[in-house]
């Protein structure tokens, strides 16, 4: 059913659009979806007693959810199914997207849908033709969710992943769509080669079997003019590295997209980082300053029997 | 919804832990317990996400001190031990640090070679970049020792986990802050924030 809708939107769209374009549309468009029926979920819980309508979940459950969607971006750097999504431009993200869905839809898990969410977005957003700035991207500062292990594993052992290194991070988006372009970089598992050309056939074998797996190798390849020394090479793959987390940090940094230059970016990321510092103290001044008579140890039995009931979370 | 979050929930559960031992009915000055809270909100938050290295040097720094140790235990339990040891105080395996130095050696020689032509804005650049990095290790726990694109790769994780604190402090703030009489009873809070 899918293939079948993505080469009819291929067939059926007119020349402004490639076919990737629309599968990623598609793709947001599916897991808006997704994620308005899984918003639907809070909805059927009770309300609380004493509730004037703010109830602790729901204040919780939205930044909360942004929260994880944000936080489940970096426990893993690698993407498969970024890679996967931008490589065959679908079919494959698809398939990797309705896994995760047969597996954990019984259990409730919600985490794994903002985060596809976001991963896709990001996906979109970060591709040569995306121009269209999806609604959600505005809200979920565009961190992918689950990269590598994630959408098999249960939402408790996300927090224990490690942070694996980045070689598939900026991930396979430029082999398809910049095969016209000279100078392509491609990121895969494989040893650093020195081709100044542009092998399509290989691209695509890297990003298929490039999937999965955290090697220490990161495939560089050297741009058209460019030189091949070793060092450079080293230098550049490095630079890369860097330059890929910058962006991230300046996608996650309000305000920091429309400056360019390295140093004032770290500026603000210094400010930023300040003042949330500044902000925990004065929550915490505040939160002393809160009615010091509080009873905490009623929460005790809550919290406990808040984890009896829920099942699977 | 809240029960499916697992870093939010880690982190919620244990900052109430750390405020029931802590705080509840005790008598501290404001200062205290100001610090006594931010203990546990930054405890709590580091070990809610323990894949990350800042969170093992925030809990380490924050155990260098005796008198925040009887709060650290009581909130970390089992965890406390693995957590405080220092086996990873030197975190570097030594051959990175090699090549740190000599990278260090290396770029200082090509900066001597370009400071006879004068400064050039590339170099005042890259110059510009070093005092920030520096700054930034400064901010970021545990920073000092990490090489450039891991240490932006802890900042990226620190600042999520940062605001996820800052979200969560002020629901909390908002939660208990009701002029409610009937706050103080057991059952009664439990429904009224849940």
């Amino acid at each position: 059913m899918e293939p079948t809708r993505s080469s009819d939107a291929g067939s059926g769209n007119s020349g402004t659009y490639t076919p990737e374009i629309a599968e990623s549309i598609r793709f947001e468009e599916e897991i808006q979806s997704l994620m308005r029926e899984n918003t639907m979920h809070p909805g059927l819980e009770p309300p609380p007693v004493g509730g004037g309508g703010s109830s602790f979940t729901a204040l919780l459950g939205l930044p909360a959810n942004q929260a994880v969607e944000l936080l489940h971006e970096p426990e893993s750097e690698e993407s498969p199914a970024v890679a996967i999504a931008s490589a065959s431009g679908g079919e494959m993200w698809r398939f990797r997207l309705r896994d995760p869905k047969a597996l954990t839809l019984p259990s409730g898990c919600s985490p794994t849908f903002p985060s596809n969410a976001a991963l896709v977005e990001r996906a979109a957003r970060l591709s040569v033709f995306a121009t269209e700035d999806s609604p959600e991207a505005a809200s979920v500062p565009s961190h992918s969710g689950d990269r590598s292990t994630k959408p098999k594993a249960e939402p408790a052992d996300s927090d224990s992943q490690p942070i694996c290194p980045i070689p598939g991070e900026r991930p396979q988006r430029p082999a398809k769509r910049k095969e016209a372009d000279k100078g392509n970089k491609v990121k895969g598992p494989a040893k650093k080669t020195k081709s100044a050309e542009e092998g399509s056939a290989k691209g695509a074998e890297e990003n298929t079997s490039g999937s999965g797996e955290k090697l220490p190798y990161v495939h560089v390849r050297a741009r058209r003019g460019q030189a091949t020394d070793s060092h450079s090479l080293a230098e550049r793959a490095r630079r890369e590295k860097i330059n890929a987390r910058m962006k991230l940090l300046q996608e996650l940094v309000p305000g920091c997209s429309k400056i360019s230059g390295t140093a004032l970016v770290l500026d603000e990321i210094i400010n930023h980082v300040q003042s949330l510092q500044r902000q925990v103290e004065v929550l915490s001044m505040r939160l002393a300053a809160v009615n010091p008579r509080i009873d905490f140890s009623g929460l005790d039995s809550f919290l406990s029997a808040e984890h009896r009931c829920t099942p699977t979370s | 919804m809240h029960a499916s979050n697992s870093f939010t929930e880690i982190f919620l559960k244990h900052m109430l832990l750390g405020l029931q031992n802590g705080v509840a009915s005790k008598n501290m000055s404001f200062l205290q317990r100001k610090r006594a809270i931010k203990l546990t909100a930054d405890v709590a938050m580091a070990f809610a996400k323990d894949g990350a290295k800042w969170s093992h040097a925030l809990i380490m720094n924050l155990s260098k001190k005796t008198e925040n140790r009887t709060l650290l235990r009581s909130i970390l339990g089992r965890e406390y031990e693995r957590l405080t040891k220092p086996c990873l105080s030197w975190k570097m395996p030594r051959a990175k640090k090699i090549l740190q130095r000599s990278f260090k050696m290396h770029s200082r020689i090509k900066k001597g070679a370009r400071q006879l032509r004068g400064v050039n804005a590339a170099s005042v650049r890259a110059g510009a970049a070093v005092t920030r990095t520096k700054v930034l290790k400064r901010l970021v726990p545990g920073g000092e020792h990490l090489d450039d694109s891991s240490l932006l790769e802890e900042t990226l994780d620190y600042v999520i986990s940062l605001r996820a604190q800052v979200d969560l402090m002020h629901l909390l703030v908002k939660a208990l802050d009701v002029p409610n009489p009937n706050l103080c009873n057991k059952g009664e809070s439990g429904e009224f924030l849940f």
